[in-house]
């Protein structure tokens, strides 16, 4: 009975390894249909997910998006790819080998040379980031693939045929289309599946390369995961899925389909009659109205914005509102300077407005253009890193908070940045990702100014950071809450509103000023130079500060509103919210942040030492 | 002098590559109407000739004229010539109908007069009835037919036959070898075959060219080579045949006797104004030798030893040493039960002087 | 008679230029724009400088690989490799016997496992990392289950750290390894083991002297399927390791979208470049074969 056993646990050691690569999305799946938000415990069957993933307009831009760059990607690596592995195939000269080498060589380098360079490239050319810049980038690392298939069916292809086909009169050209590439048709179906897979899967170079308008559904669920709350993301995930299933399915039938100029014809015109009726359903949900005629280019900090006030001016103005989001203003600049004509809008905070009007990367404001200007309070106007607001408009201002969950650290453990290095606090925070505010935070535990650049205090900073690390689970500028709301961080050091939120899932969540006072910061619009709606970024500018959008703006993120205009409009509950608009006393204390210009090097060193 | 001829290669020569050269020099006439073989073994030419004629490879120098016109330089869809490959080259997304029909299409012929043509052909080699098969699933005999039929139905000048028949059994090679003899008489259009199976050669050629080394050797009937071999390498790759060499050392009125190498055996073979001193080589094929235990006057006979006996079905081969080492053999019939008794008792081999194919040296 | 040089230029068919150009000129163009060249002007920017302000200043400077000889950036660098190797490492000693089962098992099942493996390959990268992290977050499935079942009595800390960074790899990669073991494993003739049989061979010797070196090629090609990639899967260390773990893709992208050191990225992306070109030229070394595929 050896045999018996041994086969038992050949398929045992099957079975483990299946198991390990799908159970996984198994659960994913099966959470997709679950009442509960929380992946954890199963609350009810239902289909609700589904429902507000279709209704979520974002997504179903981004699917779109991802769709239309597959297809163009596909079509133009497939042509290039296929004439190329013919040539290859058929033809020896002087420098085929390197010719094989480059063709080749987009296999086996890691994507995110690929991604960089492509960046590099993109911004010295001054090809502007979008659709065109990434159908570019997918078809390049795609030719590779296709080349690939198709040449791997050529081997097989005898060489005798062509030469009938000439020797019964087809000139090549006529041999080519009846009789060369009918018959390596599969190979070439399948290098465009390959291809469409590949695109429509890529992350790391579509991150490099997206940019405003233009997020693929990649980098969609990329920031989902990221902000992951609610099980829309499953049920994505569950749809992504089957189509792939169905795609599989598909590339197995058509492996035993005779191949058939007739029957290609079919499947192909079938094809495209499912990729056009699912795309133009999807094409039709997005644009319920008329076709607008402009386009503005927004750039916010994630988590900033609700998407009904961008609905509105949607609707109200008739413009469409691209809205990419940024995690740190350093990310924000950065993509500035890749191609500043990208954004009309964008948003920046105190030290970075400064930093930015130095590079003149800003254009003056036309305050004539902003009657609503007025609704904001004195006391946030003319400040030092805009003197008479030549230059920004003020959006939000916001305070870094000790938020906890009190179920888990009795209350009373913390009242000051220096808690947080208490040893109990263990692999229990999470906190920004941003070298600024930390090292910042850590500079005013020890006493000093959040602005501080002499080398002794930095180097203090750098110790005391280096201890901290251990306590110190996680790092997130995105959304910093979730940690806090799924159990991962026991506390967070983030900015108010985001403890303001957790709050409301989860009423255990309390926060702290810290005692050695308040770190504050003021998100400002921006008008970049090379801009190209200003028109319209002036009219959203001053849509923002309308005292009733303003109030709905608080309401989705509590940051503290400069709109003074507005406050009769916001909750009283948030008003109160010391999270959100910590005691006068408080703010007194509190100290924003200033460009340390080059000193901002020795902060880089130390973070990445510290991390 | 040249009557009929058809095809003409004009010093031909044909190069790889700075490589040596395939084929040297050649000069080859085809007459019209008549099925012609290219034989020779593997590496000889006969192939790169077959594919230059067809227009898939260009002649380094010389010239192919066909019915007049000189077509070296024309690439191969706009020559009157079809060729059959090897390995049939079916188009296997094609069915039977749009593969005997490809060339018609291509010459724009309107689609009645396509139909027609392609049904007589599918008659004529009998696979009425097979249009809408697809051809992974015919059998190699019928795909044989189907690539004749593609290519004949196009009404070439000359047909190119490039070792059709090497992939089947015996038994259907014998039988298309008689269906394609058939088929060409019917046809009347020139054939030109390319085999390495000088059986092949010899059952279905009105005409054969036995090639070596990029030259041809001789030319001429299958009667003609086998009987009056103008090379040792003819003689010895048509038929079977056993190759002697000596010199001649006595000369009669009507005979010369050899002394063959290295041993005092001699033979006597017909008196063409030969001289003492000439050397020859002659080739005696097996089945015009008889194996005897006393000779008589008047024939040629060889002193030898019994080495063995290999049955083949149709006759038997019996190999025997002569006193200089060298081995014959001989074609006994059946019914000639000799027994050898005795590997050490001498034996002789004999036949009829005129019978011996001089080659001379 | 005559003997004219074939050389009419009507007929120059088979050997012009100009029909290769047509085919391959298209592809190797593109490549060429947007791939060599982007490459090569990384490799340019890698020996420049940064600007105050993350602008590029075109001064020929050795600096930015000078600043990577701080221990620091070796550190990073050899995490990155080892968790590249020991991910490389796992996924051939996992994968091994995984696609020998699966390529010794009967015809008829084949098809379906290799159905099976491919499905999860085709999956969205994003979609399956993310559902590692639902398993193994702290209010995760594992957790859950173990603390329901009293094994634990404080979730485990599975998430953010090395570990989940490498779980997270190898649950990327693993099909990738499969796909060339099983490939070069289903050519093995297995008259040849048979052979070995007849021989006296046992099942050990079988393997060692003959499955496994036949099946080099699949065995390197797997290692460098894997390998490579790790190097580079940014958002998988982003994700699994939430900004703690910092490796040699983090500290690229860092460079190029956050800290806006172009010339400092660009020179850690050389690097990078050129050990995975030492892993290339040492496998064709290995193995006598120029190109992978």
């Amino acid at each position: 009975m050896k045999k018996k056993r041994n086969n038992l646990m050949k398929f045992l050691y099957l079975l483990l390894i299946f198991m390990f690569l799908y159970i996984p999305i198994m659960v994913l799946i099966a959470f997709s249909f679950n009442q509960s938000k929380l992946n954890v415990v199963w609350t009810g069957f239902t289909f609700k997910w589904y429902g507000s993933l279709l209704q979520n307009a974002g997504i179903l831009d981004a699917v779109k998006n991802s769709f239309i760059i597959a297809t163009i990607s596909t079509i133009i690596s497939v042509i290039i790819g296929t004439l190329a592995a013919i040539g290859m195939y058929r033809y020896k000269f002087k420098g085929k080998r390197i010719v094989d080498t480059i063709l080749y060589v987009p296999l086996v380098i890691p994507e995110i040379v690929m991604g960089i360079s492509l960046l590099a490239f993109f911004s010295i050319v001054k090809i502007p980031l979008g659709k065109v810049s990434l159908i570019i980038a997918h078809v390049t690392f795609s030719i590779a693939y296709v080349v690939a298939v198709v040449k791997t069916r050529l081997d097989g292809f005898d060489k005798s045929i062509e030469e009938v086909a000439m020797d019964l009169g087809a000139t090549p050209l006529k041999t080519f289309f009846y009789v060369t590439l009918p018959i390596i048709m599969p190979g070439v179906i399948a290098g465009a599946l390959l291809a469409f897979t590949l695109s429509l899967d890529d992350v790391i170079i579509s991150f490099f390369v997206a940019g405003p308008g233009s997020v693929t559904l990649p980098l969609k669920v990329f920031s989902m995961v990221k902000f992951g709350v609610t099980p829309e993301i499953n049920a994505l995930s569950t749809l992504i899925i089957l189509l792939t299933v169905v795609v599989l399915c598909f590339a197995l039938i058509i492996r035993n389909v005779n191949i058939n100029m007739k029957k290609i014809v079919i499947i192909m015109t079938s094809i495209f009659l499912v990729i056009g009726s699912i795309g133009g359903g999807i094409f039709t949900y997005t644009k319920n109205n008329a076709a607008p005629k402009e386009v503005l280019n927004v750039f916010n900090w994630s988590e900033y914005l609700p998407q009904s006030v961008i609905d509105k001016f949607e609707q109200t103005y008739n413009i469409k509102v691209n809205y990419s989001t940024f995690s740190s203003n350093e990310e924000m600049l950065a993509k500035l300077m890749a191609g500043g004509g990208n954004y009309d809008l964008t948003v920046a905070s105190d030290f970075m407005v400064e930093v930015l009007s130095k590079q003149g990367l800003i254009q003056q404001i036309n305050k004539d253009s902003l009657p609503n200007l007025s609704n904001i309070g004195p006391q946030f106007l003319n400040l030092p890193f805009d003197r008479g607001n030549k230059y920004s408009t003020p959006y939000m201002w916001l305070a870094g908070i000790i938020s906890y969950d009190s179920s888990k650290i009795p209350e009373g453990t913390i009242k000051s940045y220096k808690d947080l290095w208490k040893p109990e606090l263990k692999n229990s925070l999470t906190v920004l990702d941003d070298e600024r505010v930390i090292i910042g935070m850590t500079l005013k535990m020890l006493g000093y100014s959040l602005n501080e650049t002499s080398p002794e205090a930095l180097q203090k900073a750098k110790e005391a950071l280096k201890k901290l690390q251990p306590n110190i689970k996680s790092y997130d500028s995105d959304s910093p809450k979730t940690s806090l709301i799924n159990g991962e961080a026991k506390a967070i050091f983030a900015w108010g509103a985001e403890g303001s939120l957790a709050s409301r899932e989860n009423p255990n969540i309390k926060y702290v000023i810290p005692s050695e006072g308040l770190f504050l910061q003021q998100d400002n619009f921006v008008i970049p130079k090379a801009a190209k709606n200003i028109k319209a970024a002036e009219l959203f500018m001053n849509f923002i500060m309308d005292p009733e959008i303003s109030a709905e703006i608080s309401q989705s993120f509590p940051y503290g509103n400069p709109n003074t205009s507005a406050y009769k409009y916001i909750d009283k509950k948030i008003l109160n919210d010391k999270a959100v608009y910590p005691p006068e006393e408080a703010v007194k204390k509190g100290e924003y942040l200033r460009d340390i210009g080059n000193s901002v090097t020795d902060l880089d060193k130390i973070w990445t030492q510290v991390k | 002098m040249t009557k009929n001829v058809f095809v003409q290669l004009l010093n031909v020569c044909k190069s790889f590559d700075q490589d040596e050269a395939i084929i040297k020099n050649l000069d080859l006439d085809i007459r019209k109407g008549e099925f012609l073989t290219l034989l020779g073994p593997s590496g000889c030419g006969k192939t790169t000739t077959l594919r230059m004629i067809a227009g898939f490879e260009l002649p380094t120098s010389g010239e192919i004229v066909i019915d007049g016109e000189n077509i070296t330089q024309k690439p191969p869809y706009l020559r009157c010539v079809n060729t059959v490959f090897q390995n049939y080259a079916l188009f296997p997304h094609m069915n039977i109908y749009d593969n005997i029909a490809f060339g018609l299409k291509m010459k724009k012929m309107p689609k009645n007069e396509i139909k027609d043509k392609v049904n007589e052909m599918l008659k004529t080699v009998q696979l009425e009835g097979y249009e809408n098969r697809m051809p992974s699933q015919l059998s190699g005999g019928q795909m044989q037919r189907v690539a004749i039929a593609r290519a004949v139905v196009n009404s070439p000048k000359v047909l190119l036959l490039d070792e059709p028949l090497g992939a089947l059994d015996l038994k259907l090679r014998k039988q298309m070898q008689l269906e394609l003899k058939h088929l060409q008489k019917i046809l009347g259009i020139t054939f030109v075959f390319v085999t390495h199976d000088q059986e092949e050669a010899l059952t279905m050629s009105d005409r054969i060219v036995v090639m070596n080394k990029g030259v041809i050797e001789q030319t001429g009937t299958p009667e003609e080579l086998y009987e009056h071999p103008k090379t040792k390498f003819v003689a010895d790759f048509l038929g079977e045949t056993n190759i002697l060499e000596g010199v001649a050392f006595k000369l009669k009125e009507d005979e010369v006797l050899l002394n063959l190498y290295e041993e005092e055996d001699i033979i006597r073979i017909p008196n063409l104004n030969y001289k003492i001193g000439d050397k020859f080589i002659v080739s005696v094929r097996p089945e015009r030798i008889r194996i005897k235990e006393d000779p008589k006057e008047g024939d040629v006979w060889l002193e030898c030893k019994f080495k063995e006996r290999i049955y083949v079905g149709s006759n038997i081969k019996v190999v025997m040493i002569l006193k200089n080492g060298k081995e014959i053999t001989v074609n006994e019939p059946i019914g000639q039960n000799f027994i050898f008794s005795d590997e050490i008792k001498n034996y002789f081999v004999t036949w009829n002087p005129n019978h011996t194919i001089v080659i001379k040296s | 008679m005559k003997t004219k040089k074939s050389r009419n230029p009507i007929t120059k068919y088979l050997t012009s230029a100009l029909k290769y150009l047509t085919t391959i000129m298209p592809a190797l163009l593109w490549m060429v724009i947007f791939f060599v060249i982007p490459l090569i002007f990384i490799v340019v920017v890698s020996f420049s400088t940064r600007g105050d302000v993350g602008n590029i200043v075109y001064k020929f400077t050795f600096s930015n690989y000078i600043k990577l000889l701080n221990p620091l950036y070796i550190n990073i660098f050899i995490k990155s490799i080892l968790i590249a190797i020991y991910t490389t490492i796992l996924c051939l000693i996992i994968g091994y016997p995984f696609a020998f089962i699966i390529a010794t098992s009967p015809k008829k099942y084949k098809p379906i496992f290799l159905l099976l493996i491919i499905l999860p390959f085709w999956t969205n990268s994003l979609v399956r990392t993310y559902s590692m992290i639902v398993l193994l977050r702290t209010e995760g499935i594992i957790n859950t289950l173990l603390l329901h079942l009293h094994i634990i009595n404080a979730p485990l800390n599975l998430m953010y750290n090395n570990t989940a960074v490498m779980i997270g790899m190898l649950y990327m990669m693993f099909p990738f390894m499969v796909l060339p073991l099983y490939t070069s494993l289903e050519k093995l003739d297995k008259r040849i083991l048979d052979a070995a049989s007849d021989l006296g061979a046992g099942p050990v010797n079988k393997f060692l002297k003959i499955t496994l070196p036949l099946t080099k090629g699949g065995i390197i090609s797997g290692c460098i399927l894997v390998f490579i990639p790790t190097l580079g899967l940014f958002f998988v260390t982003d994700l699994m390791g939430g900004s703690k773990v910092i490796l040699m893709s983090n500290l690229i992208k860092n460079q190029f979208l956050t800290a806006r050191d172009w010339p400092f990225g660009s020179a850690i992306s050389v690097v990078l470049i050129i050990i995975m070109l030492s892993v290339i030229t040492f496998n064709s070394k290995a193995s006598g074969t120029k190109g992978m595929l």
